[in-house]
């Protein structure tokens, strides 16, 4: 079953200065959603309010249902912010059992990752950390997952991996990701919005990022 | 069964960011009843909520990227802070509770 994740009515401001004004995204399963724009257009702040981590006027709806805090349904949502968020002491072996899910399977898909799951996540790699915090996000059972930024960190290999897994799992959940590294997200999403000046633009080729500033001719 | 066993875990987490502290000013707190009774309550007491206080100023600054892998599993903000500070708040009655029947 297809299932619609759709935000508007969005107003965000910071201190008298309109942020978000103009949105209108729509993310489907069975799809990936590109979601792109210059440094301070506000993508971060779309995919917490979305979320429900940041708090403002807004309709937030999932199959036509409003939900104010999408976050209390880990059914519907996940997200994965731009930073780490995963806990320095937890073990490996903790977090895949935290999101249910199977560890061979992970260290199966990235052998470098074998017999390290008793590791705490603090004594990995910036990258490898990165990699297992999308991962099991990611593989978790819920229908949508906002990422932002994933490919920060990854080398090469772990991102054509990472693009992969992603292309994969899209076909049991809607996928919402933005990236500066824009030639990845162009690579694998189905659709594309760019954030300009607080409003979405449904892009369809480079062309359109071009005529947006979002990147030069 | 699983997932509340699973909140517990995750409340137990975020519980030792900052129970080492905490805790030993509870021991502090009940050591000082122990010793001086009811005269140092109103002293303690305040002490303890003042801390605790401190506690959560920090702690929320120094831990709030942390939130996110709590919120990915369905706990939010208010449930962390509301579950754990209520558990610390019950230990510190409770000790006291026994230091007065036992002293």
């Amino acid at each position: 079953m297809k299932h619609v994740l759709e935000a508007d009515g969005i107003q965000l401001e910071f201190n008298g200065r309109k942020i978000l004004s103009d949105i209108y995204l729509k993310c489907e399963t069975g799809k990936i959603t590109g979601l792109l724009g210059r440094n301070g257009q506000g993508k971060s702040c779309l995919m917490n309010i979305i979320y429900g981590s940041l708090a403002c006027e807004k309709s937030v709806r999932f199959d036509r249902i409003s939900i104010k805090e999408p976050y209390k349904r880990t059914d519907l949502i996940r997200y994965l912010p731009q930073f780490h968020y995963l806990p320095k002491s937890l073990s490996l072996h903790r977090i895949f059992t935290d999101f249910e899910l199977e560890y061979s399977a992970f260290s199966g898909r990235f052998p470098e990752f074998m017999g390290k799951q008793k590791d705490t996540i603090g004594r990995l790699s910036g990258g490898e950390r990165r990699l297992v915090e999308m991962y099991v996000l990611v593989k978790s059972k819920s229908q949508f997952v906002l990422l932002d930024e994933p490919f920060t960190q990854l080398n090469p290999i772990q991102i054509e991996k990472a693009k992969l897994l992603l292309q994969e799992e899209k076909e049991n959940k809607g996928l919402l990701i933005t990236d500066h590294i824009y030639r990845h997200v162009l690579d694998i999403a189905d659709t594309i919005y760019t954030l300009s000046q607080g409003k979405t633009h449904t892009t369809k080729d480079i062309t359109d990022l071009e005529r947006l500033g979002y990147i030069s001719s | 069964m699983f997932r509340y066993l699973k909140t517990i875990q995750a409340l137990c987490t975020f519980y030792k960011s900052y129970c080492f502290l905490s805790v030993l000013i509870t021991f502090f707190c009940v050591r000082t009843f122990w010793l001086y009774g009811f005269a140092s309550f109103a002293g303690i007491f305040w002490l303890k909520i003042l801390t605790l206080g401190i506690i959560f100023f920090f702690v929320n600054q120094l831990k709030k990227k942390e939130y996110y892998y709590y919120r990915n599993l369905g706990i939010g903000k208010t449930l962390l802070w509301t579950a754990t500070l209520l558990f610390d708040f019950v230990l510190f009655v409770v000790l006291l509770i026994l230091t007065n029947q036992y002293s």
